[in-house]
Order: C-alpha cells, then sequence, then structure tokens
C-alpha cells in the first residue's frame, strides 16, 4: 500500500482538536503503522487491531472515543463490524470512520448509510485525517456537553416539581362535618395547575382550584404566585368575590406576558352546608347530589382572573345537604382526547361521577384520574390534571348526636378522635366516661381498618355518638367483613386483646349484622357524682 | 389546525380551523401578530371550523383584544359553534369580544362601525 507522505515534517494545521482515544483495525502492518505514528504525534491514545474479529472483541471490552476501520480485512470486513457496533445500543454513538480506497465509492456510501460517521480515502493524507478525527472529537465533546446540560436542566425540573408538590395541601383541613382530597398531575415536570384547601376558623373551609393559561416553568413561576397571593387574601376571611376582585386587581395591574388564571374559589360553612363560590372564568364544577344524581355548578361568568384591571367577581350560593359532595377540576379532565381526538368532555366526567355518592373523595379524585388515562389510551398528555373532591357528612354540631365517616386508613383515627373528643366536651360528659369510651372507639375502630377488609380497597367507616344524662353511646358502622366481637370465638380474629380492653373499658357492647354491615354498639354509664345538664 | 389571514377591505380577516391547541399556539400568536403589524381596521376571526381552543389560544387573544383596543379598533368573533362559545362564555371572555353568528355577520358589522365593548 502506497502511504502518501509528502506532508510530512510540516505543521498540518493551526486548528487545534481534543485528543481522544482510537481504535484502529487495518490488516496491512504499514497503514496501522503510519496511522499509530500520526494519531501518537497527534497527541491521541491509539490501540491497532489487524482484524475485524479482533476490533469487535477490543471494541466491547475498552471504551473509545473514535473507530478507523479498514473496509476490506481477513474474517470480518469493515462494515461488518460497522453494523456490529451501531446494533449495539451502549456503541450506536461512537462515531466510527471508513477506511477505503477511493475507487469503493459504493461501499462508502453503503457504510455510511449504516451510520459511519465519515471515510478516509487511502493513501493517508495526514491534514484529512487529523481534520477527520478532530471533528469526530468535536462532536462527540458537544454530544456530551448537550447530554450533560439536558442533565442539569431535568435535575432542576425534578427538583421545580418537588418545589411545586410541596406548596400543595398535604391534608385536608381536619373537620367532622366535611371531608376532602386533592390531587394534580402536570402534563410536564412542573405544570400551571394548582388546588388548596385550609381552615378559615372553626366552621369555615375554604377550597381553590386554578388553572394558568400555558404549560412548563413559566406557568409553574405564575401559579406559586396565584396560589401565595390567593392564600394572603383569603385568610383575612374575605367573600371568595371580593378575594377575586383583589387578586384580579394584584394581577392584571402588572401583566406584560398576558397571563391570567382561571380560578374557582369557594367556602363551605360547616354547621349549615352552605356553599358560597365565586367563579373567576373556570369550568362549573360538579355538585354531586346524595342520591347519585349530578347537578353543574353554574357560574356567573365572570372574567378569568388578571386579564381585565376592574373585572367584576360575583358571590353565588348551593346548599349542601348531608351527603352532598363537590367536584373541581381542571381542563385537563375534560379536555383529554383518544387517539382519534374524540374528547373526555364533561359527559365523560359526569359518567364516572354519577351514582358515585357514597365514594370517599380519594377515590372520586383516583377514579377520574383512571377514567382519563384508560381514555387517552397511552397517548402523551395534552394538559395538566387538577380535581379535589369534597364530601359534606353533615354537622350534628349543636345536635345532641354526633356522625362521621371517616376512610379505612389509620391516618384518620387522629381526626376521629379529635372530632370525639370535642363531641364529649361539648356535652359535658365527665371524663371518667368520656376518657374510656373514646378509647374503646379508637381500639373498634382500629381493629375495621387493619381486619375488616380483605379486598385491601378504599371503605368508609361511620361512627355514632349519642348523649344523655346517665349514658352515653358510641356505634361503629362498617361494611367489611362479618365479625361479631360478642361471639365466642372472637379471639382467633387477632383482635382478642382490644376486645378485652374495650370490654374493660365500656359497660355494655351490642352486635348486629344489619343490610351487609357490622354494627357495634357500646355504651358506657356516667358517674353518678357529676350529671351532665339535659 | 390551519390559519389563513387575508386582507378584506382595511379588516384583517383570520380563519382557523381545526384545533387551536397549546402545541400550536405560538404559531397562531406569531401570524395574529403580524396581521395586527399591518394596522387594520378591525380584526375579525373566523371561527366557523374551530373545533378546539386551548388557553394558550384565548391568551393569544386576549393579547390581540388589548393591542386593539390601544390602537382603535376592534376583535371580532364569528360563526362560534356552540362548544367554543362556551369557552368564551364560561371564561367570561364574551365581555371583551364582538361576537357574530357567522362571518358574513361580522363583516356587515365591520362595515357599518356600531357600538362594541370596551375593553
Amino acid at each position: 500500500m502506497a502511504v502518501e507522505e509528502t506532508d510530512e515534517g510540516c505543521d498540518p494545521g493551526h486548528v487545534s482538536y481534543p485528543a481522544g482515544r482510537v481504535l484502529v483495525a487495518d490488516d496491512s502492518q504499514a497503514n496501522r503503522d503510519v496511522l499509530v505514528r500520526y494519531l501518537a504525534r497527534e497527541g491521541h491514545e491509539v490501540v491497532a487491531v489487524a482484524d475485524g474479529l479482533a476490533a469487535v472483541e477490543v471494541v466491547f471490552k475498552q471504551a473509545f472515543d473514535v473507530v478507523l476501520l479498514d473496509m476490506i480485512m481477513p474474517g470480518m470486513n469493515g462494515d461488518e463490524v460497522l453494523k456490529t457496533i451501531k446494533a449495539d445500543p451502549r456503541l450506536r454513538s461512537l462515531p466510527v470512520i471508513m477506511i477505503s480506497a477511493l475507487d469503493a465509492l459504493d461501499s462508502i456510501v453503503r457504510c455510511i448509510e449504516a451510520g459511519a460517521e465519515d471515510y478516509l480515502p487511502k493513501p493517508f493524507n495526514r491534514v484529512l485525517l487529523r481534520a477527520r478525527i478532530g471533528a469526530c472529537l468535536e462532536k462527540k465533546r458537544l454530544r456530551e456537553i448537550e447530554l450533560s446540560y439536558l442533565k442539569a436542566v431535568e435535575k432542576e425540573l425534578t427538583i421545580a416539581r418537588e418545589v411545586q408538590r410541596s406548596i400543595l395541601p398535604k391534608a385536608f383541613p381536619a373537620h367532622h362535618a366535611l371531608l376532602g382530597h386533592g390531587l394534580m398531575d402536570p402534563a410536564r415536570e412542573v405544570g400551571g395547575d394548582f388546588y388548596d384547601f385550609f381552615a378559615l376558623d372553626d366552621d369555615r373551609i375554604g377550597i381553590a382550584v386554578g388553572d394558568v393559561s400555558g404549560k412548563g416553568v413559566p406557568a409553574a413561576v405564575y401559579m406559586a404566585m396565584v396560589r401565595t397571593q390567593l392564600r394572603a387574601t383569603a385568610l383575612f376571611g374575605l367573600s371568595p368575590a371580593e378575594c377575586l376582585y383583589r387578586l384580579n386587581e394584584q394581577l392584571s395591574a402588572d401583566n406584560a406576558e398576558g397571563m391570567f388564571v382561571s380560578l374557582f374559589y369557594g367556602i363551605v360553612d360547616c354547621p349549615t352546608g352552605v356553599f358560597t363560590y365565586a367563579n373567576g372564568g373556570h369550568n362549573w364544577p360538579i355538585l354531586l347530589r346524595a342520591d347519585g344524581s349530578v347537578e353543574w355548578i353554574k357560574g356567573t361568568d365572570d372574567l378569568l382572573v388578571g386579564v381585565l384591571y376592574g373585572s367584576d367577581y360575583h358571590n353565588a350560593a348551593v346548599t349542601l345537604a348531608p351527603g352532598d359532595g363537590l367536584f373541581v377540576y381542571t381542563d385537563g379532565v375534560v379536555e383529554a382526547i383518544d387517539p382519534a381526538e374524540a374528547e373526555f368532555g364533561k359527559h365523560g366526567l359526569t359518567a364516572v361521577l354519577a351514582g358515585q355518592a357514597e365514594a370517599l373523595p380519594a377515590a372520586l379524585c383516583g377514579g377520574v384520574l383512571a377514567a382519563v388515562r384508560a381514555f387517552e389510551g397511552g397517548q402523551p398528555h395534552s394538559d395538566d390534571l387538577t380535581c379535589v373532591a369534597v364530601r359534606f357528612v353533615g354537622g350534628h354540631d349543636d345536635a345532641s348526636s354526633f356522625e362521621m365517616r371517616i376512610a379505612n386508613d389509620v391516618a384518620e383515627i387522629a381526626r376521629l378522635i379529635n372530632a370525639v373528643q370535642a363531641y364529649f366536651q361539648r356535652r359535658t360528659v365527665a371524663v371518667e366516661a368520656a376518657y374510656p369510651l373514646t378509647m374503646a372507639i379508637e381500639e373498634a375502630v382500629a381493629n375495621v381498618i387493619r381486619h375488616g377488609h380483605a379486598d385491601g380497597g378504599m371503605h368508609a367507616i361511620t361512627v355514632r355518638l349519642t348523649s344523655d344524662a346517665g349514658q352515653s353511646m358510641a356505634e361503629v358502622i362498617d361494611d367489611g367483613l362479618f365479625f361479631d366481637p360478642t361471639a365466642g370465638d372472637s379471639d382467633k380474629s387477632g383482635f382478642g386483646i382490644g376486645l378485652l380492653l374495650i370490654k374493660t373499658m365500656v359497660d355494655g357492647i351490642e352486635y348486629v349484622r344489619d343490610m351487609e354491615c357490622n354494627r357495634l354498639r357500646m355504651i358506657k354509664s356516667h358517674p353518678r357524682s357529676r350529671m351532665p345538664p339535659p | 389546525m390551519k390559519i389563513a389571514v387575508v386582507r378584506q377591505e382595511g379588516a384583517a380577516v383570520v380563519t382557523v380551523s381545526g384545533r387551536l391547541s397549546s402545541a400550536v399556539a405560538d404559531q397562531f400568536q406569531e401570524q395574529l401578530m403580524a396581521a395586527l403589524d399591518e394596522k387594520p381596521t378591525a380584526l375579525v376571526a373566523d371561527f366557523s371550523e374551530l373545533k378546539f381552543i386551548a388557553s394558550a389560544g384565548l391568551r393569544t387573544l386576549i393579547v390581540a383584544a388589548k393591542r386593539a383596543r390601544s390602537e382603535g379598533y376592534h376583535v371580532h368573533l364569528c360563526g362560534m359553534a356552540e362548544t367554543i362559545h362556551e369557552v368564551f362564555e364560561v371564561s367570561g371572555l364574551l365581555r371583551i369580544f364582538v361576537v357574530h353568528p357567522s362571518l358574513e355577520a361580522g363583516l356587515a358589522a365591520v362595515e357599518q362601525g356600531g357600538t362594541v365593548p370596551t375593553l
């Protein structure tokens, strides 16, 4: 093989390239020697092999920045080595330069099509060799910079996502008359949707759902601002319309980007069930009646918040009866599309919600999310999806009786016990009776949560309390497996010690299985010395 | 989505068909703003073939309405299907646009001048 060495000894150029690890595969000793000499002089680290099989072996064992392959070699030709490299996911991005005689243009073209980066004609030209190797290394370096940049952006977005999640409320405010749950599923790492709920005082709970125009980081930043300003305004106890009015003034006063938010904000008055709301251009929420029917909570058609300074907002109200629920959501629910571009729509939503009056808020939110994702059939989500479900259990605050529904989740126990204690305090039940009865309730409820249901699903447990001058009675109702703690063999259930504790704490226990439900009644007499008022 | 902009008398007539989703909202914004750079006497949007509008599309229209106000003309929305009309109704935006049942009605109203809401 003739080797062109005309430029030997002169400076091959002024452009500087990064150095790297180069694999050379050529069956000609003379060619290998020339290439190794050239490349080593440029500062590259070179490994040279004499045939295709050896090239494949070494390329899988060691890391290289670029590979030079002779087209014709004994055993395995260069194009076959190329195909092997390009077929491996780890090596696919490794640049390969084919070495070939200039008259083999057809095979060069085939190799370029098969993924070769470039080719080097024989006899070698030193400037060309230097430039092609340099270009490959430079390209690789840029790709690595790009990848590390992407990784950094990805990391920042992951952090942003966590920060955004952390400003959403962790749990619905504890109140015996109201249960609630919210979820937000952004279409990208961060989104422009949000929800919020907060206690304004002992009786009133505020609920907000908003959807900022646009998506991604700008929407997320605006969302954080809206949520903060809404809380700052709402906690003064202003009416929803007044809050939206003020928020709109703040947001529209300085809004060069034309951003806006559709915002629904309402306040549930727990003793009366009156839900007062204002709607700044947001989708109509749904009122789920206790009988399973659904109604739209129509807005006052007030303007999106942030668009027009001084725009008016109006209050409207609906009254919730015990068992009624609210479902507030964003576009991501109704505007989800299936592969044929049909919309999930309001019909899709009401179809999921109808007849779900008994479902707990978390199950409602989860059910809607699952229905929307199933409808999309694996397509990328077009928008952030947010929903908040609320169930009004009803206020028995000033009545002589108490009723509360909780989910079969140990996290619910604290909320229940707080409400039970508040009830006994209101009824001025002496602590000698209230304390053991409260403990007995806790034991009974914990037992239902741990052993009551075999399906692992979400169930409701109802606790009722009544109290008169002589005694207090607690009733725990669950739809779990048949379980009679008063029967002789109840020790087998693993509830032995708990049951013993209950029997010790209270003066009487009764059990009935009624309409597929367990009803356990526990009665505690009040001490004679301190009678509560009738 | 397809966008077509034509000049009819002094008015810029923008026809949008298909889905104005957030993916194409930037393109819509670009073309709409380019049309407004030509200093029209009115902006008339023909939405009779519009199937869906995302909030990013609403934002572009709001920006256009604000610009139109400062430059002394109005934005007319024509031929909206019921579902699209509902989006404008729920978002309270009907008060800042002039709405017509059809493009013909919109162009006739522009020609006659007449009362329009103020932003």
